[in-house]
């Protein structure tokens, strides 16, 4: 009985967990920075950086709640980014865009595809996918920055950031929270062989899983290349931490399975967001707020990690 | 429950500790995206950071960012939502100036370039036409590839081997475009190319694969370099190979440690700004005088700036010494502060872009 009711009280901070650390943020960095944390600058600044790693997490929240992982998410909106630029000068701005996606999606199919036909982990599998993909991006821009088309900057605009992140909002929460596939896909992290058993697919749901991820990094691309005008080697190489430390300070549990909340990765972007802009207005250093991220990450590692519940992450 | 509440409480408390940053309380703000450490030249940056402080009145924060372009955005952006009064930037590409414009437009936020001129001409356009626009400070960047490229070419140097930043990289690419030249003055060929290096062991790997498969190599050309330690790598490549006789390196840029490069015998010529951190001392003090309200201007009158950076070359040991002995020095100041004060507009009105770049042409160290 105590037993269970240790349990309960874990599974209750578990869950308040994400909404004390976003409320602690808040409060400690509107209080230091003399409420400078919500001028119309600095939400701004929240609203960019925000952005990538909301959708990010988004996707990285439908991977955890299979129990899978994507590490080749930055590459991937890196590849997307330079094709977007590649097809943007070569034809137009507006083919570019579709082009993008597209790439995303089809490294995303791939990706799924490695994981549910060969039956490689999905860390494994992804981390390769990340070495590709840190090569093919080298090649398409010939170890070079590309310059975008200048009007395409002009597609960077505040109403497309804003339609961009209540629809990853929206559609994250339905398809989540809403839909029969949330619920299996829920249920796959929980136990796959169950699902398997029930007739039901389980690698279809993972390969559709693993192609919205990579639409999302093609649209990411995208937005990349109309914020900087410019396609890169290191482009997206820091959405996969920032992503993953949204992930885990929304307390999204790694191993999958029915407490996965999209709610979480909401939570944990505005954290981090949050977390990073206060800093800033501190004027905290980098090497400072390297440091607090490294160890807000352990924390929330610490706190996220569903012990009991654990087993190998494939 | 209870731990990880203390966890938290924990985490809470020691991020606390560690905010060691306050809201400032300075006349103004100014943001440069380089390291206040690391190498000397980042060190004398602070130390005359500071005295700009004591002398104007400002706050100069050392904001490191990644010098890529999403990096320089994210400077930008969060610099400006910080509410700074002024930045300088090291652009990585022109593509990134017309939303940095936008940006610090929007927020009334004076900014200049160090280090890079504008080359696309619609973008250069656009951006000039900005009143928070102040101009740029630059070395020349075509002569530095040449000069390095015309040094080897005298030196009887026939086949070389480069490193540079990914293409694109509009510093490096102009270098190239110099060396290029050389290359056809002089018949040499550039036999194999390494780039966009993010660590010292990056220029490891490539010198090796330089030497082994070229081996009748005179030279690696570092053009440009953004990782610290990279000299030194090539350096410690060459002498495990053992060509240390046969195989020189040659630089853009003075390396941190160049009395021992010199003295290893393979560093053979650098050629560079006196100081890493001249020239954006020099943006700065532009900036200072625009957020002052008080800006240099040029000849016809207009706002935007452009001043050229003294370089020169070292060829030996002797001259690299009597270099570091001056600018090995981390607590060296470029200017004394009747000079500085004599730099701001409010103080001398007959100080513009001309008379600044007369400053720097007759400037000597020590």
């Amino acid at each position: 009985m105590a037993k269970t009711d240790t349990k309960q009280n874990k599974i209750s901070f578990q869950n308040i967990f994400p909404f004390l650390g976003l409320a602690l943020i808040l409060v400690l960095f509107t209080i230091l920075t003399q409420g400078k944390l919500f001028s119309r600058a600095a939400l701004k600044s929240t609203l960019n950086d925000g952005l990538y790693i909301l959708m990010g997490t988004a996707g990285f929240t439908f991977l955890c709640a299979e129990g899978e992982m994507d590490f080749s998410i930055g590459y991937n909106m890196g590849v997307s980014c330079a094709v977007c630029c590649l097809v943007a000068n070569a034809v137009n701005i507006y083919v570019a865009v579709p082009a993008a996606i597209l790439t995303g999606i089809v490294i995303g199919l791939v990706n799924g595809l490695i994981v549910t036909k060969t039956h490689i982990m999905s860390m494994i599998a992804t981390m390769g996918m990340m070495f590709i993909l840190q090569g093919l991006v080298l090649v398409l821009l010939n170890g070079s920055v590309l310059q975008a088309p200048l009007t395409m900057l002009k597609m960077y605009t505040d109403p497309l950031k804003i339609f961009l992140l209540i629809a990853t909002v929206v559609l994250g929460y339905l398809l989540l929270e809403k839909t029969k596939f949330g619920r299996v896909a829920k249920a796959v992290g929980a136990c796959p062989e169950a699902v398997r058993q029930t007739g039901i697919n389980s690698d279809r749901i993972k390969l559709i899983t693993y192609i919205i991820v990579g639409g999302i990094c093609g649209i990411l691309g995208f937005v990349s290349l109309a914020r900087t005008g410019s396609a890169t080697n290191s482009t997206g190489g820091t959405l996969m931490f920032n992503a993953l430390c949204a992930t885990l300070m929304g307390a999204v549990p790694l191993t999958g399975g029915p407490t996965t909340k999209f709610r979480g990765a909401v939570l944990g972007t505005l954290t981090i967001s949050f977390l990073v802009t206060g800093m800033t207005l501190l004027r905290i250093s980098a090497t400072n707020q390297q440091l607090i991220k490294g160890l807000i990450f352990l924390v929330a590692v610490g706190v996220s990690f569903d012990r009991k519940n654990m087993k190998v992450i494939k | 429950m209870k731990k990880n509440v203390l966890a938290t409480m924990t985490t809470a408390a020691a991020a606390a500790l560690l905010l060691a940053g306050s809201v400032s309380a300075a006349d103004f703000t100014v943001a440069i995206p380089l390291p206040e450490s690391g190498i000397t030249s980042f060190e004398i940056m602070r130390t005359n950071m500071d005295q700009l402080e004591e002398l104007t009145g400002g706050e100069f924060i050392n904001a490191l960012a990644d010098l890529t372009p999403d990096g320089t955005l994210s400077f930008v952006e969060s610099q400006v939502a910080a509410g700074v009064d002024g930045l300088i930037i090291i652009p990585p590409s022109d593509s990134i100036l017309p939303t940095v414009t936008t940006l610090c437009e929007e927020a009334g936020v004076y900014w200049g370039i160090s280090m890079r001129s504008i080359t696309n001409p619609d973008i250069k356009e656009m951006v000039e036409a900005s009143p928070y626009y102040i101009g740029n400070c630059y070395e020349d960047e075509y002569a530095s590839g040449y000069n390095c490229g015309k040094w080897m070419g005298e030196a009887g140097y026939k086949k070389i081997a480069i490193i540079s930043q990914a293409k694109g990289d509009t510093t490096c690419d102009t270098r190239e475009e110099g060396l290029a030249q050389a290359c056809e003055e002089y018949g040499m060929e550039i036999v194999g190319e390494s780039r966009g290096h993010s660590q010292a062991s990056d220029a490891t790997q490539a010198t090796e694969s330089f030497l082994a498969s070229n081996a009748d190599l005179d030279a690696i050309f570092v053009v440009g370099s953004a990782v610290t330690g990279e000299h030194e790598a090539v350096i410690k490549a060459i002498q495990d190979a053992g060509r240390e006789d046969s195989v020189s390196l040659v630089t853009v840029d003075f390396p941190n440690d160049m009395v021992a490069d010199f003295e290893s015998g393979i560093l053979k010529y650098s050629f560079g700004p006196f100081c890493l951190t001249y020239d954006p001392e020099i943006a700065l003090i532009k900036l200072v005088n625009a957020i002052k309200e008080t800006p240099l201007t040029t000849a016809d009158g207009s706002t935007v700036t452009s001043n050229a950076m003294k370089v020169l070359g070292i060829d030996n040991v002797e001259d690299a010494k009597e270099y570091v002995e001056v600018l090995g020095n981390p607590a060296y100041l470029f200017f004394s502060d009747d000079e500085i004060n004599n730099m701001m507009v409010w103080n001398n009105p007959d100080m513009n872009e001309e008379a600044l770049q007369e400053i720097v042409d007759n400037y000597t160290i020590g």
